[in-house]
């Protein structure tokens, strides 16, 4: 049995993704904003009941749409996390059409959703936005803190094996 | 030749490598990276285990392009071609190192991307901003008009408090009392015509007004208040001043008292004056400029700038009131209009307002207005109107007992008008064409057939509730020598007597 998983992170640019990537890799975090060209490609095992698990995180650079996204980057995909920065609406004025895109496009594959930054705003005022557009978004999550970003690579490797 | 420019400059910047379909380097030229052979590749990095999961492809090629690779502390952002291999040849790798135009492009994208970052931080922070703004100006609104009651109220208490019978002292603190609650509904008013302005709910209304009736009625408002504090006060306007304009009426009263209130509240001693001049004319529009100058304290030169703006207390003195909310509204009403506003000042000196505002000439209401000329008939004349509605009978005897040239007699239908030119002498009648009866198409024909000639040629006007014109020839076949449509204006019906009584003024 294959146990390595290949996962990519996609969204806008700015939102965060590298920065989840770091705290979940590394546990580091800086506030300083380093652009992402091309891939950044790490690894980290998970272990899911007795089961070993290696994510392959592609760390791809931000695309406000992600059918511009280079599409060698996103062969073999098993998981995609779907990253929004809640501080700015046009990072997900757009975010049903790009989860039916991945959900047309890469059918096997699992997908979540993540609004990082959310040590910035009024939480419960978010979701009740988030709710009026019809926008439903699995974690709320803060690369900074380190909240909930070890939950999204564990949940999403589960439902991957 | 071309080896060796080659060799040169392209010879450590590309690598192939070898594998097998297990993907174990079986080759490589080791020029970029250096990789052991018998390895598996992913072994190396894990963007192999990609490369991996497409051996079973058939001699497919696959581009990667812009991956940083990190093997063994060898830091390189390459492209990469990945062969799939077939039967007859194995899968290989090809690793372009691009590097340096990744490096270039990094710096790029990071400025670009900062900086719409920042634009759409800003474009936040706006956002926030105008809902705060607006937050502010709906509460302070609510929060004014329900202060407007209870003010309202107590003012009414303090003027019926003021004609009860009082005692001189009582009768002071009722002043004190009257004027405290003047000025606290003042600012009510200003507050809240300021956040009603700032959100946009303030429209302005464009009716035909009278200009310079409206520049009367000021005057008499300022007048009083500038007597009271002993100052002079001029009003010149120029003879060129249209009279009937397009406008706010109330929102241009409400600049030019605003202006001249305050004009009068920081002049202690000399002179406020309001100067109203025409501009320029294009086509209908006259281009009103406004002169608003006062003798007094002037305004300090560094806060020349906030003038306008909101919630800005001028002029230091704690004996004047003021909320400093009256400039900005004048400002903010006239931008509304299309109008513009400017200043000079100098301190102790005086402070001169100077404001231009377009407005559209009424050329209808101007001409007529100009045509119609009053003739003022010294011996009164006798005339008749033959009506039998009463409210048409007193709406016509109002307007001639308004001109004050005429003796009025009353007719309520034909056979009564008939007996009373018999037994009367009339220089003009009023004939209602629509009567019972007898109506009074009928009635004129009568007596224009009556034998006695100072009968048969008085003078008729006709008037008609029906509301359709009739040409002259047609109503002077019918014996009348004019025709008045109901309702008309006074001004219509004065020239049409001047016309049918061949009136002219001296």
């Amino acid at each position: 049995m294959n146990n390595s998983k290949k996962v990519v992170l996609v969204g806008h640019f700015g939102v965060g993704k590298s920065s989840l990537v770091r705290r979940f890799v590394q546990n580091t975090f800086s506030d300083s904003y380093l652009v992402t060209i091309g891939v950044h490609i790490l690894k980290k095992e998970i272990k899911i009941d007795d089961l070993n698990l290696t994510l392959i995180i592609w760390d791809i650079e931000g695309k406000d749409d992600i059918q511009k996204v280079r599409s060698s980057y996103l062969l073999g995909t098993s998981g995609f996390i779907y990253v929004i920065d809640p501080t700015r609406p046009q990072t997900f004025e757009r975010f049903n059409e790009e989860m039916d895109f991945i959900k047309i496009n890469f059918p096997t594959s699992k997908l979540v959703s993540v609004a990082n930054k959310s040590d910035l705003i009024d939480l419960q005022e978010f979701k009740n936005s988030l709710a009026e557009k019809n926008i439903q978004v699995d974690y709320f999550a803060s690369a900074k803190m380190g909240t909930e970003v070890e939950t999204i690579f564990q949940n999403l490797g589960m439902k991957m094996i | 030749m071309f080896e060796n420019i080659r060799n040169k400059y392209l010879y450590n910047k590309t690598q192939i490598v070898k594998l097998d379909k297990q993907g174990v380097v079986k080759a490589t030229d080791n020029l970029i990276y250096f990789l052991k052979l018998e390895t598996s590749i992913t072994q190396f990095h894990p963007f192999f285990e990609t490369v991996i999961s497409l051996m079973d492809r058939n001699n497919e090629d696959f581009t990667f392009s812009c991956i940083h690779l990190n093997i063994d502390s060898n830091t390189k952002t390459v492209d990469v071609i990945f062969n799939s291999g077939s039967n007859e040849i194995n899968p290989f790798i090809i690793l372009f190192d691009f590097t340096e135009h990744y490096n270039n492009f990094q710096n790029i994208a990071q400025e670009k991307n900062e900086s719409i970052l920042s634009f759409h931080l800003a474009e936040i922070k706006n956002q926030q901003l105008e809902s705060e703004k607006n937050f502010k100006n709906k509460f302070l609104a609510n929060v004014s008009h329900d202060l407007r009651t209870p003010i309202s109220a107590s003012l009414w208490f303090v003027n019926m408090l003021e004609k009860s019978e009082i005692n001189p002292a009582q009768k002071e603190i009722i002043a004190i009392l009257k004027e405290t609650a003047n000025h606290i509904k003042e600012l009510v008013d200003d507050i809240l015509d300021l956040s009603k302005i700032e959100m946009g709910e303030i429209k302005i209304h464009s009716n035909s007004f009278d200009f310079l009736e409206m520049i009367h009625h000021i005057e008499k408002i300022i007048a009083p208040k500038a007597k009271a504090k002993q100052l002079n006060f001029k009003v010149v306007i120029d003879q060129n001043l249209p009279k009937f304009v397009f406008g706010d009426k109330t929102r241009i009263t409400q600049v030019i008292i605003n202006l001249l209130d305050n004009a009068v509240k920081f002049t202690k001693k000399g002179t406020v004056s309001l100067s109203i001049s025409v501009k320029e004319l294009i086509d209908d529009v006259a281009k009103i400029h406004l002169k608003i100058a006062d003798t007094g304290t002037g305004i300090k030169v560094n806060e020349k700038e906030e003038v306008f703006q909101s919630f800005k207390k001028l002029h230091d003195s704690n004996k004047i009131d003021g909320s400093g909310l009256g400039l900005s509204i004048v400002h903010n009403l006239l931008e509304l209009m299309n109008g513009t506003i400017d200043y000079e000042t100098e301190l102790n000196v005086g402070t001169t307002f100077e404001i231009e505002l377009p407005l559209l000439i009424n050329k209808l209401l101007f001409n007529e207005k100009q045509l119609f000329q009053y003739i003022e008939i010294s011996d009164k004349l006798n005339v008749l109107i033959v009506e039998d509605d009463e409210i048409n009978q007193l709406l016509l005897m109002k307007v001639l007992l308004n001109h004050g040239g005429f003796n009025i007699n009353l007719a309520n239908n034909g056979f009564q008008a008939l007996e009373m030119v018999e037994k009367n002498s009339y220089d003009l009648i009023f004939m209602d064409k629509e009567m019972p009866q007898m109506d009074g198409i009928k009635v004129t024909s009568t007596i224009r057939s009556n034998p006695n000639n100072d009968i048969n040629s008085i003078p008729i006007i006709g008037v008609s509730g029906h509301n359709k014109k009739i040409e002259k020839g047609i109503y002077n076949a019918l014996g009348f020598n004019g025709y008045i449509l109901k309702p008309f204006k006074k001004e219509e019906l004065y020239k049409e007597i001047y016309t049918v009584l061949k009136l002219k003024k001296s």
